[in-house]
């Protein structure tokens, strides 16, 4: 970052014209195809009754829209996409935050070992983890229920109760996403200049105080950021509950992009489904703008600001 | 007081991430009969590898694997090649549009393809991309937004004046990419490969979306048929679930030894 600091920051480029698109030109044009056009399909798709029951396809305006208000198993599943992402926000955020406070001040050795082991969860695709903590999960031979059996207690079917399904989704998630969090929120703390924290300790400034007055407003820009990579991989976690409940038991896991599934290939309603993949998008789009609204983690990721 | 509570949180901390590891590592040396027995054990007593013997010896596994590998390798390079291209113009060029289309590539990159999930699928359908190797590595191309956002302060931080000497000996833009800003920025471009590869590794919900062959499988996907059909052959599915972990620990190594912090934090 200083290195870059002495050089031209607008390096001359006085016959650039249409060079730099046409640079951009591939990439772009590949990912209107193979991103825009599903994207602008899947709108189409959405004002149509397209269904494998019926031949034939029609124009229905907004009617999918309308019907989606009122299925309650469409509702239920935004309520637990809500509920999955604000509690895998909220955990993940908190965990990685406390990890990496704790980690700051370890020694070098310390925190190169942890360091490595935070990163251990990244080497299992989201299936493989899910189909581990399912594992885990499951009654009678799961881990968990053999600790719980040594301890007195009998078995709990913890995927079969729909309170504890939903926990077990939110642990799976927190032991994919919490060591992420806390490398990412590890290198903010790290580039505190010391004499910064130095100043505030002869100031008088320790503990809570240190941290609300000093610490945290030089990492708001990266929390939020943090906040925005958990939500979006927690509205996307398809194959989390995918492979871990099933959307089980009944619907009380399922999220949206699992039901987005259930209604294109069991129920094979694609107009319906694109409605309702629609409604997820926009959440994306939501959390999306909600972030980058707060000015610091807009100027995080402007094109050429430090991060 | 306070060393001991942080003591006891790092503990917990490396308890939870550890755990599941070693239960499944447990559970791949276990006999079969001793995987559904209770009490369960939790070292294996005694050891066996003979499901990573049956796993190894499985011509469907050696499929999986091979098929991973080809789109993992080809949709990486395609991306790695695209992002990197784009990542060239947006990094060492002003032009006007330039923020828009830094906009576009990073909301495609954070919006990810599971809304429109109907119309990726006729989309396929239509251009014969079901159960087709090629489908996988075209869609997973995708992810080349990545590459763009590794990479474009990465370039950025090249000094100009390389780029005018290349420039006076007579390059065009193409030839000041491939013979000045890509052997002098390999590591990053590498670090974006790797990166993209490990992704492609490891996706299962697009192979899901696109493949019911099972000779078009890709390693997750038949990880989630062996866990389906063997319903009590968890042995077999840790075993190769192991295995499945094995490409992404290597390169985690060679990211660790290319420094991709330094790549990331310049990006």
């Amino acid at each position: 970052m200083k290195a870059r600091a002495s050089l031209p920051q607008h390096p001359a480029h006085p016959r650039a014209g249409l060079t730099p698109y046409l640079l951009v030109l591939p990439a772009l044009a590949y990912l209107l195809f193979f991103w825009g056009y599903p994207t602008l399909y899947a709108i189409g798709l959405s004002l149509t009754d397209a269904s494998l029951s019926r031949s034939g396809v029609q124009f229905v305006g907004l009617d999918n829209y309308l019907n989606l208000w009122r299925d309650p198993v469409f509702l239920v599943s935004l309520r637990n996409t809500g509920v999955l992402l604000a509690g895998s926000v909220l955990l993940e955020v908190a965990a990685g935050l406390g990890v990496a406070l704790v980690l700051v001040r370890s020694s070098t050795l310390k925190r190169g070992v942890l360091t490595t082991l935070l990163l251990l969860p990244w080497l299992f695709s989201p299936l493989v983890s899910a189909l581990t903590w399912r594992w885990i999960f499951q009654e009678p031979f799961g881990l968990l229920n053999a600790v719980l059996r040594e301890a007195g207690i009998s078995g709990i079917p913890w995927l079969a109760g729909p309170g504890s399904a939903m926990g077990a989704v939110l642990v799976a998630s927190l032991w994919q996403g919490a060591g992420i969090s806390a490398l990412v929120i590890l290198a903010a703390l790290r580039a505190i200049p010391s004499s910064m924290l130095d100043v505030s300790l002869t100031d008088g400034a320790a503990g809570w105080k240190r941290f609300r007055y000093v610490i945290l407003p030089q990492i708001r820009g990266v929390l939020l950021l943090d906040c925005l990579l958990v939500g979006i991989k927690s509205l996307g976690a398809f194959t989390l509950v995918f492979a871990l409940t099933g959307g089980g038991p009944g619907y009380a896991t399922e999220i949206l992009a699992s039901y987005v599934y259930r209604l294109t290939f069991f129920h094979h309603e694609p107009g319906y489904a694109s409605a309702a993949g629609i409604c997820l998008a926009l959440l994306f789009l939501l959390l999306v703008s909600l972030v980058f609204m707060q000015r610091k983690a807009a100027t995080l990721l402007r094109p050429g600001a430090e991060r | 007081m306070k060393r001991a509570m942080e003591s006891i949180l790092l503990l917990i901390l490396a308890a939870f991430i550890l755990l599941p590891i070693f239960w499944v590592l447990s559970t791949s040396l276990k006999p079969s009969a001793d995987i559904y027995r209770l009490p369960a054990e939790w070292i294996p007593r005694p050891a066996t590898l003979v499901h990573y013997r049956d796993v190894v010896a499985d011509p469907r596994v050696h499929r999986y694997i091979v098929n991973s590998l080809v789109v993992a390798l080809s949709s990486s390079l395609l991306a790695t090649l695209l992002g990197a291209l784009a990542a060239f113009g947006i990094g060492r060029y002003r032009f006007a549009a330039r923020s828009f289309l830094l906009g576009t590539v990073l909301l495609v990159h954070l919006c990810p393809n599971v809304a429109s999930m109907a119309a990726l699928y006729r989309m396929a359908s239509s251009l014969n991309l079901l159960n087709s190797l090629l489908g996988l590595v075209l869609i997973k191309g995708a992810g080349l937004g990545l590459a763009v956002w590794l990479l474009k302060g990465y370039f950025e931080s090249l000094p100009a004046s390389y780029e005018e000497m290349a420039r006076m000996d007579g390059c065009g833009p193409l030839g000041v990419f491939f013979r000045v800003v890509l052997p002098l920025r390999i590591r990053g471009v590498l670090v974006a490969a790797l990166f993209l590869f490990a992704q492609s590794w490891k996706s299962f919900f697009v192979p899901l979306l696109l493949v019911t062959h099972e000779d078009r499988m890709t390693l997750p996907l038949g990880i989630y048929q062996f866990a389906g059909e063997h319903g009590f052959a968890m042995g077999k599915v840790c075993a190769v679930s192991v295995i499945s972990l094995l490409p992404p620990l290597l390169l985690l190594v060679f990211l660790n030894r290319l420094g991709w912090e330094s790549v990331r934090a310049r990006g």
